[in-house]
């Protein structure tokens, strides 16, 4: 039996946001998206698609998902796709305290406090970070507080006979490990890796249940500032110079121009 | 301030860091430079590089826990602000190591100044690289990665900085790797011009008109994940978050679409050019020049221009 915990968090749909909508807010600490979406993080929904992989490789009932969130009653939907796919069991953990400001560290340590309360799982997926603030390190801190290992940038699991064999990209190649004792694995876009869609069939019947809901009582920290101030979010000034297919003498001779003269960018 | 940059190699990413290092130090700053496990041979060549002391931790080999080490000289030096170079591993020690020391920890920057109390101020891509944001740490201890391949390397000079050797804790790593297997030569990762092939590359001959455009300008080959999903390209040629960063002085793109994870493959790349056919793509957001074109018509047409 192996029990699989997977993070997930709901973000705003940006891949469907229109150029002309990417518009800081005026005191400069947002950017009004409204309009589109939330959808369940692409890494996050990737570490899905692995943990079902390997369930649907072992025997019936010797892998239990269980799907985790921090939100409020929008997660809803993905928590329910989740268990249509195959999760076992979803948990939301309560956004919803005035004051909390949730950084990586307080997102993980609240995290963790629910994983401790579920219980022991193998493995722990968490994306390798989410298209908003792209910190990236909401999986490496809870590997943190736990004390277990992390592998990131996983490709693919699978039982082995002394184990998990994990295989994942290194920034030189690819690298193999097996591993015995409860770990984190960071998941990003493996290329033959999407999430599946749940049946109808399957959608109406988890519809029937719903997630779990925890409760857990803001900590004073989390209720202090953040360690980080920020003073602006703004966009980049880059303008794209559209040529014109007619002219390919032209277009060649400015790859000409660019390959020899590229300037550093700092 | 006290500033570090601790690797625990003398490689690019390290030379890339210690200027990283230098443009966020002040005349009132000490910035040490620290060699974990370094050659002897790294060691005289890392003296040269302009900091103010060259601390040497010696190590029993491979599989350290270099968040314990790092834990260590932290409180040995009295480090303030550390830098880690941007390479496999580095996120994970440089956020557990803010965590332990109750500080805070930001990766990928491409940014790193001073504010007007001197404290440290980073700017990194947000919004899936649709936005920047620009803030101030206010913790005692600033744990920092720079974004690979965006910093100059840094150039040893005849200078020769004072060595001071330490010792720290040595801890086993809680998980090495079994075994690895090394790409090939990292011709990608060397090249200074690129042509990435994407989505609308569909089949071998679309492929190898696109490797023969490539061969022609003496570009190196890369693949977006539509392009190594279809089986037509190698995972080593992977460009992209699960794939490899690339930092050429020109990118061409070639019937890529522009998804969020390719683009922070790329980033670094000085100059973007796109070639698709749907002039609504995502990647003309984000390139310096574009062409909307069909690249079935335009590339013979290139090739012939370029004789």
């Amino acid at each position: 039996m192996a029990d699989l915990l997977v993070c997930a968090k709901l973000v705003w749909d940006l891949e469907n946001v229109l150029a002309e909508d990417w518009q800081t807010s005026q005191d400069e600490q947002s950017i009004p998206i409204d309009s589109v979406g939330k959808i369940m993080n692409t890494c996050d929904s990737n570490a899905l698609e692995l943990a079902l992989r390997f369930q649907d490789r072992q025997a019936q009932d010797e892998v239990k998902i269980t799907v985790l969130t921090m939100g409020d009653q929008r997660c809803r939907k993905m928590l329910t796709n989740a268990r249509a796919l195959g999760a076992w069991r979803s948990v939301r953990v309560e956004q919803t305290e005035e004051g909390a400001a949730y950084d990586s560290l307080r997102t993980a340590r609240r995290l963790c406090e629910a994983i401790r309360l579920l219980g022991r799982f193998e493995l722990l997926l968490f994306g390798i970070s989410a298209g908003e603030y792209d910190m990236g390190q909401t999986g490496l801190l809870a590997a943190e507080l736990l004390g277990v290992p992390v592998i990131q940038n996983v490709l693919s699991f699978d039982k082995a006979a002394d184990g998990i064999l994990i295989r994942y990209l290194t920034g030189d190649g690819e690298a193999c490990t097996t591993i015995r004792e409860p770990a984190v694995l960071t998941v990003g876009t493996p290329p033959d890796v999407y999430l599946r869609s749940p049946t109808l069939k399957a959608v109406m019947a988890a519809a029937k249940s719903q997630e779990e809901i925890l409760e857990l009582p803001v900590r004073e920290d989390d209720r202090s500032g953040k360690s980080q101030d920020w003073i602006r979010i703004y966009q980049g000034e880059k303008t794209c110079q559209m040529l014109t297919a007619q002219e390919p003498q032209k277009i060649v001779e400015l790859i000409g121009q660019l390959a020899d003269q590229g300037e550093g960018t700092q | 301030m006290r500033i570090a940059v601790i690797g625990t190699a003398l490689d690019r990413a390290f030379f890339e860091t210690v200027t990283a290092a230098q443009q966020l130090r002040s005349m009132e700053d000490t910035l040490f430079l620290c060699a974990v496990g370094f050659s002897d041979e790294e060691l005289e060549r890392a003296r040269g590089l302009k900091a103010d002391c060259l601390t040497v931790v010696s190590t029993s080999g491979r599989g350290v826990d270099l968040t314990a080490l790092s834990e260590d000289l932290v409180r040995q030096l009295t480090l303030e602000t550390v830098l880690f170079p941007p390479v496999c591993g580095s996120d994970r020690t440089a956020a557990a190591l803010a965590c332990r020391l109750g500080g805070e920890c930001i990766l990928d920057c491409v940014e790193l100044s001073r504010g007007e109390r001197r404290e440290v101020r980073v700017v990194k891509a947000a919004y899936a690289s649709n936005a920047r944001v620009c803030f101030t740490v206010n913790a005692p201890l600033c744990t920092l990665v720079p974004r690979e391949k965006l910093y100059s390397p840094a150039v040893p000079g005849e200078g020769r900085l004072s060595v001071r050797r330490v010792s720290c804790i040595e801890k086993p790593a809680l998980c090495v790797p079994d075994s690895v297997v090394a790409f090939e030569e990292d011709v990608l990762g060397q090249a200074e011009l690129v042509v990435v092939g994407g989505r609308g590359v569909e089949n071998t001959t679309d492929l190898e008109l696109v490797k023969r455009f490539a061969h022609a300008l003496g570009a190196a080959f890369g693949a977006s994940r539509p392009l190594v999903m279809s089986g037509l390209a190698p995972l080593s040629l992977l460009i992209g978050q699960s794939g490899r960063t690339i930092a050429p002085r020109l990118c061409i793109t070639v019937g890529v679409s522009g998804s969020t994870p390719f683009l922070a493959g790329i980033s670094p790349a000085s100059k973007l050019l796109a070639i698709n056919s749907d002039p609504d793509a995502n990647i003309f957001s984000h390139a310096d020049y574009g062409v909307v074109e069909d690249y079935r018509v335009l590339l013979p047409r290139l090739m012939q221009s370029e004789g």
